[in-house]
């Protein structure tokens, strides 16, 4: 064969096989990265269901840990305030307010106390179920 | 025997010899100076904890951040105590959405000195390694 | 193991631009036709080729084996096929080499080919594939090169370094090849091709004037960025090296300029028996050029090998160095360095001329060259100041108030006594003495963070300062520095007002960790392009009313994107607790490391409550003294916010250290 159409055919081979294993490569490993987070955030969200269901809560509602300190407290509205630390799957670190399940919580703490807290419920509706010192 | 006479027949006119073909040189010469290689090896730019600091309570990670991007194979970090026994989970890993940062999380320590101790590899092929220390009160 | 390393990176780097060269010069020299002294030429070069690639190939596998014992830590791990295959797949260096060397199979493979190449397209096609292959095996080696490692741009670092490459493997790649030729073309045997030798050295001559050109643009844009500084280039081990591969880069230069105006028209002279004679004279001095060009590839590995100066402290090794901004210090050295710089201007004005000139040229040259010494004798002196092994180090710890509150303890207890309480050299032990400078002076300022950490560390004994070098650790005299730095920017301090002016930031807001209660502490850097702060030391019971009103407007602030971070003055831990719920204050409240962020702020304005408006760069914009006047309402506060939030040209972040 001639040397030119060789070197067309070295060429196009080595284009093609580049082209194509770079993309191919690539993308799986893309894709395979995405598959492993996605895995990764259902098999916490189960986990925290499970969690929710041995302490007897409904079907679908998940069950956060976290810790922060109380800033203010609402009797009136069973509102607590609280500056907490990022609450995985759930929200960032950030001051929020939370209902509380009972008003009996809601006595044990006063502001300034830095406290370990329990969250149940359907995102929206996640209300504290347990306090503790921290 | 003699060269043969060369054939000018087909060769162009000699180029003058003039100032005009050293000039161009002579700026060649003064800026060539600075052609180089690029060199990159990561170095340490900051961490949390800070190097040398002293911390009230004992940190949940420690985080190294450097100059150039890391190779998650080859980079790694461990904490040790005064003793010299590793202390942290063992699970230090380069960030996937940040390829200068290097992470390794700790369970809660008593107070005392600690050493980090890095070795990474960066892009360029090279391995640098370093270590700090930081005191939890 | 880095000696070895470095021999096949030179050995690899050297025989991939070899083999470049090579193709590259066959094709310039055009089809030898019916020459037989360059059809054999042309023979040789393919067989010189063949050899070539098995050591680029052979050198490669050494690379990679030395390559994994370094990953790994350990000089057996070379030998071992796990470790090899890990460092091979796992890294990007690896996949790089992988790919490079699969050329350079194909290339050989290709090589290996028997070609009939009467047909000119099959000439042309055997001599560009070899080289457009070994060019992409070149330019690969950026990939895991140091310019891959530069954050941001990294894709324009990488094609000039690409550039740089493959400029450098036409050039010196040529080299050899044309030296061959033009040594058989010089023989009695090989007039046949003699006119084929001239032209092609006449090509390459035009090639390589602009390859040089691409040389020298890709390469100061490398340095621009791997060196960055005077203090790097004489400081550091990759500026040494970078300064040799300039000495051998100029030699290459004379011999190139010598042989393209001297040699090169000495071929054509119209006398016949100065034909030869030149040819291999011509042939002996690019071969010459070839030798001086490889130690220069050998000085390349060497910088790939070495840490980059932007990354290593520069010890510095002269004892002076140019500083213009002490030529501002006084109407007197301004014009000393003003009469100077206009004389060796002057000079260097006639010394260009000269070249220009035919008749007169050495008295002019020498005319020039006076000048040009009595300019620089008058303008460098008082540019001229004393410099130290350490001046271009970077302090190890940042511009923080954990750092800047120790060095005030430090300085208290050590260099008070000396230079008083607020730097201005009046202190008890002065007495009688001539004083020392004022540290809050611009002089002071001006002076490099190294400088001074070697003036503490080993004093100045004619003037009567001791050495602390066994007194004070490293980071101890360090944080003095941060402390010196913070008293000079307070004594400037006073400039700023109550309202923020849209000039250039100038006061950098020392950093500090905001640690609310046991979560996890972040620092006020975390702010750094996102959020406005407003910082607050405050002292109850006094500052209450204003802290109720903080904490009503707090929602307002936060949605003009401005956070409040408040300080305890007593650095009590149960402040949260003592602010209140009525109104609830929401904004961090610092209960931890209170009292370092109190002792650095209150060098900018003392009093029981005051407070600091801080901009998304990280520079204090206004300050609030509450002991002499009254804190701005919301509504004054928000306008100043606003004025913020419009700001068009931003500021660059600060650096962390100080300088």
């Amino acid at each position: 064969m001639p040397v030119w159409q060789v070197v067309l055919l070295v060429n196009l081979t080595l284009a093609v096989g580049l082209g194509l294993g770079y993309a191919g490569w690539g993308r799986r490993a893309d894709r395979l990265d995405q598959e492993l987070e996605a895995t990764r955030a259902r098999v916490e969200r189960l986990e925290r269901e499970r969690a929710a269901c041995t302490t007897g809560a409904r079907a679908g509602e998940q069950q956060w840990e976290a810790r922060g300190i109380v800033r203010a407290i609402f009797p009136g509205a069973d509102l607590l305030v609280i500056t907490h630390e990022e609450i995985r799957g759930f929200l960032p670190p950030r001051t929020t307010s939370f209902r509380t399940a009972s008003p009996k919580i809601r006595d044990a703490v006063r502001v300034g106390d830095a406290i370990r807290f329990s969250l149940r419920g359907a995102f929206r509706d996640a209300t504290i179920v347990a306090i503790e010192r921290w | 025997m003699v060269c043969p006479p060369p054939d000018y027949s087909r060769a162009r006119a000699p180029r003058p010899h003039s100032v005009k073909s050293i000039a161009p040189l002579a700026l060649v010469l003064a800026v060539c100076a600075l052609a180089g290689a690029a060199a990159g090896h990561a170095m340490l730019q900051r961490t949390e904890p800070r190097v040398e600091s002293r911390v009230k309570r004992s940190p949940d990670e420690v985080k190294l951040y450097f100059t150039e991007p890391l190779e998650p194979a080859y980079s790694s970090v461990r904490v040790v105590n005064d003793r010299g026994r590793q202390v942290d989970r063992g699970d230090s890993r380069v960030d996937r959405s940040n390829p200068v940062l290097l992470r390794v999380t700790l369970p809660v320590l008593p107070p005392g000195t600690y050493r980090v101790r890095w070795r990474v590899l960066a892009i360029d092929a090279d391995v640098t390694e370093g270590g700090f220390a930081f005191r939890v009160e | 193991m880095r000696l070895f390393l470095l021999a096949a990176s030179w050995v690899h780097l050297a025989s991939s631009v070899l083999l470049t060269g090579g193709f590259f010069m066959l094709l310039l020299a055009g089809n030898p036709g019916e020459r037989p002294t360059a059809r054999r030429w042309e023979r040789t070069i393919a067989v010189y080729s063949r050899r070539v690639l098995l050591v680029a190939l052979g050198s490669g596998i050494a690379w990679l084996l030395a390559r994994t014992a370094v990953f790994e830590g350990r000089l057996e791990a070379a030998l071992e096929p796990r470790a090899v295959w890990h460092a091979l797949l796992d890294t990007r260096p690896g996949l790089i080499w992988l790919a490079r060397h699969g050329l350079l199979v194909v290339l050989g493979a290709f090589l290996l080919l028997p070609a009939d190449v009467r047909e000119t397209r099959n000439w042309i096609a055997s001599r560009v594939e070899p080289l457009g292959l070994g060019m992409l095996a070149l330019a690969l080696v950026s990939g895991s090169s140091h310019a891959a490692g530069v954050a941001p741009r990294t894709v324009l670092a990488v094609a000039v370094d690409v550039a740089h490459l493959l400029g450098s493997g036409i050039w010196i790649g040529g080299l050899v090849p044309l030296a061959l030729l033009l040594r058989a073309a010089s023989r009695e045997a090989g007039a046949d091709s003699h006119l084929y030798a001239v032209r092609a050295v006449r090509r390459f001559s035009g090639a390589a004037f602009a390859t040089m050109i691409v040389l020298i643009t890709s390469g100061s844009m490398n340095a621009f960025v791997q060196v960055e500084s005077v203090a790097g280039l004489a400081g550091t081990a990759y500026g040494h090296l970078l300064l040799a591969k300039l000495s051998v880069l100029v030699l290459v230069l004379v011999l190139a300029a010598v042989n393209r105006v001297r040699l090169l028209p000495a071929l054509s002279r119209p006398t016949a028996t100065v034909g030869c004679p030149a040819m291999r004279r011509l042939a002996a001095f690019v071969g010459l050029e070839a030798v001086l060009a490889l130690v220069l590839l050998g000085l390349v590995a060497a910088m790939t090998l070495t840490t980059p100066a932007r990354h290593e402290q520069p010890v510095w090794p002269l004892p002076f160095r140019f500083s213009l901004d002490a030529a501002l210090d006084g109407p007197a050295t301004r014009w000393r360095a003003l009469l100077g710089s206009q004389l060796v201007l002057l000079g260097t004005a006639a010394a260009i001329a000269s070249l220009f000139v035919r008749r007169r040229r050495a008295p002019v040259l020498a005319g020039a060259l006076v000048l040009i010494v009595i300019g620089a004798g008058v303008g460098l002196a008082p540019i001229v100041v004393d410099a130290y092994p350490t001046t271009y180090r970077r302090p190890p710890v940042t511009y923080h108030a954990a750092s800047i509150t120790p060095g005030m303890l430090v300085y208290r207890e050590h260099c008070a006594t000396c230079h008083g309480a607020t730097g201005a050299g009046d202190g008890p032990s002065m007495q009688g003495r001539r004083p020392p400078a004022d540290l809050r002076s611009p002089p002071v300022s001006r002076r490099h963070a190294g400088e001074i950490f070697w003036l503490v560390t080993h004093g100045i004994p004619g003037r009567g300062m001791p050495s602390f070098e066994n007194r004070l650790s490293n980071a101890e005299r360090w944080d003095v520095i941060n402390f010196i730095r913070a008293l000079g920017a307070a004594g400037d301090a006073g400039r700023l007002g109550r309202v923020v002016e849209p000039e250039r930031p100038w006061l950098v807001a020392p950093d500090f960790a905001v640690s609310v209660g046991p979560l996890a502490p972040g620092a006020l850097r975390d702010y750094r392009g996102r959020r406005i702060v407003l910082l607050v030391l405050y002292t109850l019971p006094g500052s209450r009313p204003r802290m109720t009103q903080l904490a009503r407007s707090y929602d307002l602030f936060w949605v003009m994107g401005v956070e409040v971070i408040a300080v305890p003055t007593d650095a009590s831990s149960e402040a949260i607790r003592e602010l209140g719920s009525s109104p609830p204050a929401l904004f961090p409240v610092v209960t931890d490391g209170a009292l370092d962020i109190v002792q650095t702020y209150r060098m900018f304005a003392p009093g029981p409550h005051a407070e600091f408006l801080i901009d998304r760069q990280g520079y204090i914009r206004a300050i609030w003294k509450g002991d002499t006047e009254a804190m701005p309402d919301a509504t004054a506060l928000l306008g100043q916010v606003d004025q913020l939030n419009e700001e068009k040209n931003v500021a660059a972040f600060p650096d962390d250290h100080i300088h």
